[in-house]
């Protein structure tokens, strides 16, 4: 059983390079029990990237009426994503929603899987993220360190309970 | 006189962004197109006062699906310029890492999107419900292509170790060796995957291509091979612009190729096929006979099976040089500049792609052509569109659309190498 965090984007299009900023964030967590993974797109390899028995965050920047910074926290193990994060962004790659619904059909869901959506401003060219979005960053690095350590310990206690 | 429109919008599972048209009146197509109205995206222009070196890593930009391909053109272009030619354990490797693009590449279009046209469904998620097999098959497979673009390449897409010359770190044997096993479960699942595919129900229907390809003394051709025809040509890549020329048509931003003085012609996987056949391994041979393919095959719709095939060959190729390799004394060899004009032509896994750079005696590039492969093929793309939508003008309207856009997805077209959006229309007046 391993934690893994997700980060998706593309650093060089401004806020959707968050989910990397926030496994920038995480990486002196980087180790055998969890793992921090950065990726510029979620194309179908997704699906191998986990096991059966892992928790995973992934983290991916949205677009939407909400204002830029915004965070949403979905449980995609309990639910499909909503509809509007279903499609592709790209007519290259499969989108989030769609490799995330391919694991279900598949049955290749992890134990769980969270899915942290931030919503950008500015999709523009260039590098560092929007004052806004760069704070959400932050605050959904420190939700994942808190999540995740609350895993370990349950995992642990659970550990102890079999032995 | 009768008449109807077909539309589709958006025609999905095609890698990149394109429009067609078809004009059906008295019963008779009178007209197809396939528009690709992709901005100008600059790659030859940009290239001119870059140095030599620089052409790997700016083409391998070109596409997410076939950087490997972009990279192998350039790179042989350069040293074709500055009089070097790679051999020996160099070669080899350039060969394994054409062998992890053609996986990858393959894998994903037979199973996640060509599949569902054969049976039925609306994409590959719908249709891995029912083939969680096949699917997961091909997911796995994939990932062993990724794999070995991985390692000799840096990471899976838009690999940054290869240059002129070489490599800029060579593999070791033991970094190699994990693949094998992987790559032995791959042949497995390849020939599975010919099985599979064999088994779909294809469309009755065939042209009578001009299929252009590499072709290699002793080899199934990736990187090197004289260009040959199944109508007499033969000729090395230099001689490339004597004997194709682009067209610009104005309804789209890539320009047609065509053959001097004639017409369409076929690069791909059936091209590559029928003027190669007795160049794939036996385990490949014998997968295409029992899949029930001759030595040539005329009817795109097979093409499915065809990438299989290739599969398997690149697979059974991958096994080859690993369980031969021996690392190379060093990475590279020196590629001195030099001023003249060097062309290349190789496979990528959706046909022959070709490159030619004039460089100055410093290095720097003066003047770049590149030749998509899905540019080259679209011409022939309509030709067919016209001459299926002709023998099936009985169907019904969806019906036909979606055989329409079936036939496309036979070119695997890499759009975006060239294009942008799919939008399928058929007007009947």
């Amino acid at each position: 059983m391993a934690t893994l965090v997700i980060g998706i984007g593309n650093r060089h299009r401004r806020d959707d390079g968050v989910g990397v900023v926030v496994t920038s964030f995480l990486s002196d967590l980087d180790g055998p029990g969890l793992r921090i993974i950065s990726t510029d797109s979620a194309d179908v390899g997704l699906v191998d990237r986990w096991s059966a028995d892992d928790t995973v965050f992934v983290v991916d920047a949205a677009s939407g009426d909400d204002p830029p910074g915004t965070i949403h926290r979905f449980d995609a193990t309990a639910a499909s994503l909503p509809a509007q994060m279903r499609g592709s962004p790209s007519t290259h790659v499969l989108g989030l929603g769609e490799a995330i619904a391919l694991a279900r059909v598949l049955n290749r869901l992890p134990r769980q899987l969270i899915v942290y959506a931030i919503v950008g401003g500015d999709f523009g060219y260039g590098g560092g993220l929007t004052t806004a979005v760069q704070d959400a960053a932050a605050e959904v690095a420190r939700r994942i360190r808190c999540e995740a350590a609350a895993r370990l310990r349950e995992s642990m206690k659970q550990q102890r309970e079999e032995d | 006189m009768s008449g109807r429109t077909i539309k589709v919008d958006y025609l999905s599972r095609v890698e990149g962004e394109g429009s067609l048209f078809v004009r059906i009146k008295d019963e008779q197509v009178v007209d197809a197109q396939f528009k690709i109205f992709e901005p100008p995206r600059f790659f030859e222009a940009f290239l001119r006062g870059r140095h030599f070196t620089e052409a790997p890593d700016i083409t391998a930009r070109i596409c997410g699906i076939c950087p490997v391909a972009y990279q192998m053109s350039a790179v042989h272009a350069m040293e074709d310029a500055c009089g070097v030619k790679v051999e020996g354990p160099l070669r080899e490797l350039r060969r394994l890492l054409y062998c992890g693009e053609w996986i990858e590449s393959h894998v994903l279009h037979i199973s996640m999107l060509h599949a569902p046209d054969f049976l039925g469904y609306p994409d590959a998620i719908r249709m891995a419900a029912d083939h969680p097999e096949a699917v997961q098959r091909a997911l796995t497979l994939k990932k062993i292509g990724n794999e070995i673009v991985t390692v000799l390449g840096g990471r899976e897409i838009h690999p940054i170790n290869v240059k002129v010359g070489g490599f800029h770190r060579a593999p070791r044997a033991r970094e190699l060796a994990p693949l094998s096993e992987r790559l032995k479960w791959g042949l497995d699942a390849a020939l599975e995957t010919v099985r599979w595919t064999a088994a779909l129900e294809i469309p009755d229907f065939s042209g009578d291509y001009e299929f252009v390809a590499l072709r290699h003394s002793d080899e199934y051709p990736f990187n090197e091979g004289k260009l040959v025809s199944d109508r007499g040509l033969d000729i090395p890549s230099r001689e490339y612009d004597h004997h194709f020329v682009e067209e610009h048509v104005e309804r789209t931003h890539a320009l047609h190729s065509i053959r001097m003085g004639g017409g369409a012609y076929m690069v791909g996987p059936l091209a590559r096929y029928a003027l190669n056949f007795d160049r794939l391994s036996p385990v490949a041979q014998e997968a295409a006979r029992a899949a029930g393919l001759g030595p040539i095959c005329r009817n795109p719709f097979r093409s499915i099976i065809v990438r299989a095939v290739e599969t398997v060959y690149a697979c059974d190729e991958a096994l080859r040089i690993i369980g031969d390799y021996e690392p190379p004394p060093s990475p590279a060899i020196a590629v001195p500049p030099r001023a003249g004009t060097g062309y290349a032509c190789t496979e990528a896994p959706r046909g022959m792609l070709y490159h030619r750079y004039r460089i100055d005696g410093s290095g720097i590039i003066r003047d770049a052509k590149i030749v998509p492969p899905t540019a080259q093929n679209q011409k022939q793309i309509e030709d067919d569109l016209r001459r299926l939508v002709q023998g099936r003008l009985e169907l019904p309207q969806d019906q036909l659309t979606r055989q329409c856009e079936q036939a496309i997805r036979n070119y695997d077209p890499c759009i975006s190498c060239a294009t942008h959006f799919l939008r399928l229309t058929i007007e009947r007046l």
